[in-house]
């Protein structure tokens, strides 16, 4: 990564309350144009961070740099960044429009450049037509839009966005999270973002910052944070995986003991090695790898694939697999399956 | 909500009689304990003469004195313009404590709110003698201001009307803090880190944002204080020193001394009219720049 | 505020008699059992000599109980007057000027008591007829601080002499001692209750050296105490406790005349105990109390009662003539007039 063109770079923050540490050595670069998220169960430390860098939160120590400049004792009304809160936090005696204007006053925005920026903004975010009603006269989903036009408004070095999407129902949640993805990267904003959803975070995000008890655990692309996993937390935490703790013996194959045996060929040692349940195929599906049978423990059905948990000679596996016409097993039912060795995943040891 | 359930209940026949009852013990409360002795007052206030046992008549003898005499119109002014000051410096000192014990977590508020609320539950005979022996030429003040060289030897300090206000001013602050802390924690404190997002400074941040959706609690915290100082009589009579007359005091020694219920009771329905009149602007005042955002802010 | 309150507690120690109850009374014990009087109070060291010397050897011999509820005698008088039907006390304890009023509203009731209890009240003391028993005798005097005042003062109007700029404090007429140095004033002007124009003129006089009027006893006391004022009006008894307790402070018996009020406990019209009231008011006259009251405060006996030499000695000095020289005054004429006063005295001394 080049660092000349890190618009946002955090370097060793630190954040102790009391005797807890709640963000503890967090190093990034975010690039221009960057979508970045901040993935992690709650606690992990992501919001502070996000607060950290909107100055809303002191570090104990380190340095946050926006554009190259430290900005790490700069109030927050100083600082060049722009953020949608979780609640939107949209001011509810002003209307849409006044909303929008707000920020626009307070760096000097003629009244008539005002108007204009604030049109274009209600134009980008198409709702044009609300511009004098206020919030409480709004749907969650055109509220969050309001709040995206008013931090945009500005035109930030850094676009933060605080769970945009918590508050809004799934199916909404989708289409606005597709919607939003487009026009960020249509504009070409830097935006850093936090959630606590691995779907959200794999769907919406360029790169992905797993984080852990204040801890950075990985870093990667999503599809680098889901397949190749760092840590048994980052594989447990991104979707679904099998688990199987063994060794790998001299000829490179990894054996769980008594039931799994995969040829892996990665160098002896204990290993614990991971298996997507999508990897997992009932046994006529997939035209090679070695077949266990397993025995259905519980099936649920998910229309499209159906999620199976299996017992393999006590070793559970996931699988994911289709059943056209809704013909899935039951549980108890013996079935036969595969399991792809090029989707088994041995972790980095530790 | 309690007129919308009102009219939910309009058409179910059998129910249509419920919100009667409902709002009884209400409508009886208020009758009892404020229409009927307030009529009385009404009442009184129109008997001829100086006397209200054995009173016969009506008349409008006591309103005119009141009205064609300069010097109740001119302590009716002074005591409205006192109501204005001391609601207003109310406002400038009760803010601040206000705000900041709304944002201050319930635990740590606690001690601090019974510290703001503790002069309440004293005596205000007892407040307004210990403010004279601190304002005494002997007192506090007075040894302070002469430690520090401000002045060569103590200076008369209570019995002019300053010393009123500042009285009037700590006895009233509870209720501007109180009025102001309840609306304040009701702020939603993100929205001051949104302003400060949308690089609103903290003055931009407290007169746009803070202010307004503090509105209602000021207006209301100014109301109270103003009521309260346009009805005080103790203060007045003990610290004002006979320099300081307010229409509170005079209604007093009308009511209770003179026992002259007909002038009094015409003095205090003019204190009422004109302060239900000084409250309705204000409301309406409030109400102008402030409908819109609190209709929908009662939606949320 | 009353101004028998906030007296300096001292120890009382009651006559043997009053403990050793006589047997004779002892005979018809208990005669009141389960009977209670309610009485408004004076407040502080009035009430306690009350409760000591009337109320407690009441209790004993009769089982009488009396409940004193403090509060200023005007506002007593005023829930009298407002509710004839329920009166809230069966006794009421209230100064002269109020006496016109309680009488005309047909509030309280002659007392009713035999020549042999009547007999031994001082006739001139007796304002009203039948009406109220005279308990005490309180005086509008000339006072000064000895120390601060050179030249001795010996009127009303000696304090309008110039070296009292900003000086004089005083009742205003809310107080009805504030009445009794004013009608001192109009009369001594040439004036009378009828017209009062003279003392008017006097306090026009005065205002100059005036740093406060107050209707409080206890804002005057302080007034006097911080030598905030230097000389004014006062009551006797107030001055007599204050040179007691070593304050510089003259009593001086005005030339203009001795101008007193009595205070007077009237029965209740409508009282449903009208045997207990009689009991009440006998004790009252004929027991310890007088002697006690003029031992404590000073103030001379209202009674024919013989006092102890000792307290003989001590009351306060009326000059020749003692009770029959105070002047007369026609309390239902101030109280006609009394509302139109306190507006003049209120617009011309503000």
């Amino acid at each position: 990564m080049d660092k000349n063109t890190a618009v946002l770079t955090l370097k060793n923050l630190n954040k102790t309350y009391d005797n807890t540490t709640a963000v503890d050595s967090v190093s990034l670069d975010v690039v221009k144009g960057e979508l970045l998220c901040l993935l992690g169960p709650s606690g992990c430390g992501k919001t502070t961070t996000l607060r950290m860098v909107a100055g809303f939160v002191k570090p104990t120590s380190g340095s946050v740099l926006i554009q190259g400049s430290d900005v790490t004792n700069q109030a927050p009304y100083r600082r060049d960044t722009g953020m949608v809160f979780q609640s939107y936090a949209l001011f509810p005696h002003m209307t849409v429009a006044q909303n929008i204007a707000f920020g626009l006053q307070n760096i000097g925005f003629a009244a008539k450049a005002q108007t204009e920026r604030v049109h274009e903004m209600l134009q980008l975010v198409e709702l044009e037509h609300l511009s004098k009603r206020f919030p409480a006269e709004l749907s969650g989903g055109q509220q969050q839009r309001v709040a995206l036009a008013r931090a945009l408004a500005m035109n930030p070095a850094v676009l933060l966005l605080d769970e945009p999407f918590s508050n809004l129902d799934a199916q909404l949640r989708v289409r606005l999270r597709e919607d939003l993805r487009a026009l960020l990267k249509r504009i070409r904003i830097t935006t850093l973002f936090v959630t606590h959803d691995q779907e959200e975070a794999l769907m919406f995000a360029d790169r992905v910052v797993v984080m852990r008890s204040g801890r950075v655990e990985q870093v990667g692309s999503p599809a680098e944070i889901y397949e190749t996993p760092a840590t048994r937390f980052v594989a447990e935490f991104i979707g679904w995986c099998s688990l199987f703790e063994g060794v790998v013996d001299g000829q490179g194959v990894f054996t769980t003991g008594k039931s799994i045996r995969l040829p892996l060929d990665h160098k002896p040692g204990p290993a614990t090695v991971i298996v997507r349940p999508e990897y997992v195929k009932p046994a006529e599906a997939l035209g090679s790898g070695p077949v266990f049978e397993a025995r259905v423990t519980s099936n649920t059905y998910y229309g499209a694939l159906c999620r199976l948990r299996l017992d393999v000679s006590g070793q559970e596996v996931l699988m994911e697999a289709h059943y056209p016409y809704g013909h899935g097993p039951s549980i108890g039912d013996r079935i036969e399956i595969r399991i792809d060795p090029k989707g088994a995943r041995r972790l980095p040891a530790h | 909500m309690r007129n919308k359930a009102l009219l939910g209940l309009r058409g179910q026949g059998e129910a249509s009689t419920a919100w009667m009852w409902q709002i009884a013990p209400t409508v009886m409360l208020l009758l009892f304990f404020f229409i009927l002795p307030l009529a009385g007052v009404v009442r009184t206030s129109f008997y001829p003469g100086t006397r209200s046992f054995g009173a016969e008549g009506f008349s409008f003898e006591q309103y005119l004195k009141v009205i064609l005499d300069p010097f109740y119109r001119s302590v009716l002014i002074d005591t409205i313009v006192d109501g204005l000051i001391v609601s207003m410096v109310c406002l400038v000192i009760g803010f601040p404590v206000g705000y900041s014990l709304a944002r201050l977590p319930p635990k740590q508020r606690r001690w601090r709110l019974i510290l703001v609320i503790l002069p309440l539950t004293l005596s205000l005979v007892v407040i307004v003698f210990g403010w004279i022996v601190i304002l005494g030429r002997g007192g506090l003040v007075n040894q302070l201001l002469v430690s520090i060289g401000a002045i060569d030897r103590p200076i008369r300090l209570p019995y002019n009307r300053t010393a009123v206000l500042l009285i009037l001013v700590q006895q009233f602050l509870p209720y501007m803090i109180l009025s102001v802390m309840s609306v304040c924690s009701k702020i939603d404190p993100v929205l001051e880190h949104a302003a400060a997002n949308l690089r609103a400074n903290r003055f931009t941040t407290f007169r746009r944002v803070i202010v307004p959706l503090a509105a209602p609690g000021i207006v209301s915290g100014m109301i109270l204080v103003f009521i309260l100082t346009v009805s005080a009589f103790v203060t007045p009579r003990l610290v004002g020193g006979g320099n300081v007359q307010m229409l509170g005091s005079i209604i007093y020694e009308q009511v209770i001394v003179a026992l002259n219920w007909p002038l009094g009771g015409a003095l205090a329905m003019v204190l009422l009219i004109v302060t239900s009149i000084v409250i309705s602007l204000a409301n309406l005042l409030a109400a102008k720049k402030f409908a819109r955002h609190r209709s929908s802010a009662n939606a949320k | 505020m009353d101004r028998r309150s906030f007296l300096k507690t001292t120890s009382l120690t009651l006559a043997a008699a009053t403990l050793a109850a006589p047997n004779i009374l002892r005979a018809q014990a208990k005669r009141f059992e389960g009977v209670t009087l309610n009485i408004n109070g004076y407040g502080g060291d009035y009430d306690r000599i009350l409760k000591e010397s009337v109320a407690k050897p009441l209790e004993d011999q009769t089982g009488l109980r009396v409940v004193y509820t403090p509060s200023t005698a005007s506002a007593a008088v005023a829930r009298i007057i407002a509710s004839p039907d329920n009166p809230p006390f069966d006794l009421v304890m209230c100064d002269s000027p109020n006496m016109p009023d309680l009488i005309k509203a047909g509030a309280i009731t002659p007392t009713n008591l035999g020549p042999d209890v009547i007999g031994r009240i001082v006739p001139s003391v007796r304002e009203f007829g039948d009406y109220g028993i005279p308990m005490s005798v309180a005086s509008m005097i000339v006072t000064y601080n000895k120390t601060l005042v050179k030249s001795p003062l010996t009127s009303f109007i000696d304090l309008a002499r110039p070296d009292l700029e900003g000086r004089v404090a005083m009742f205003n007429l809310e107080n009805s001692g504030g009445v009794l140095y004013f009608l001192a004033l109009a009369e001594a002007g040439g004036g009378n209750v009828d017209n009062v124009d003279p003392a008017f003129e006097a306090l026009r006089k005065i205002k100059p050296n005036i740093t406060a009027v107050t209707p409080s006893t206890v804002n005057l006391l302080q007034l006097f105490e911080q030598e905030e004022a230097w000389a004014g009006a006062f009551w006797d008894g107030r001055v007599f406790s204050m040179q007691k307790a070593g304050k510089p402070m003259a009593l001086v018996p005005p030339k203009e005349g001795l101008y007193a009020l009595r205070s007077y406990v009237s029965p209740v019209k409508g009282t449903k105990h009208p045997d207990a009231v009689k009991a009440y008011l006998e004790q009252l006259v004929t027991g310890p109390f007088i002697t006690e009251l003029s031992r404590f405060f000073g103030y001379v006996p209202t009674t024919n009662i013989q006092l102890p030499p000792d307290v003989a000695a001590s009351v306060i000095p009326y000059g020749k003539g003692g009770l029959e020289s105070l002047r007369a005054i026609n309390w239902e004429k101030v109280a006609a007039y009394r509302g139109d006063w306190l507006s003049r005295f209120n617009r011309e001394m503000r």
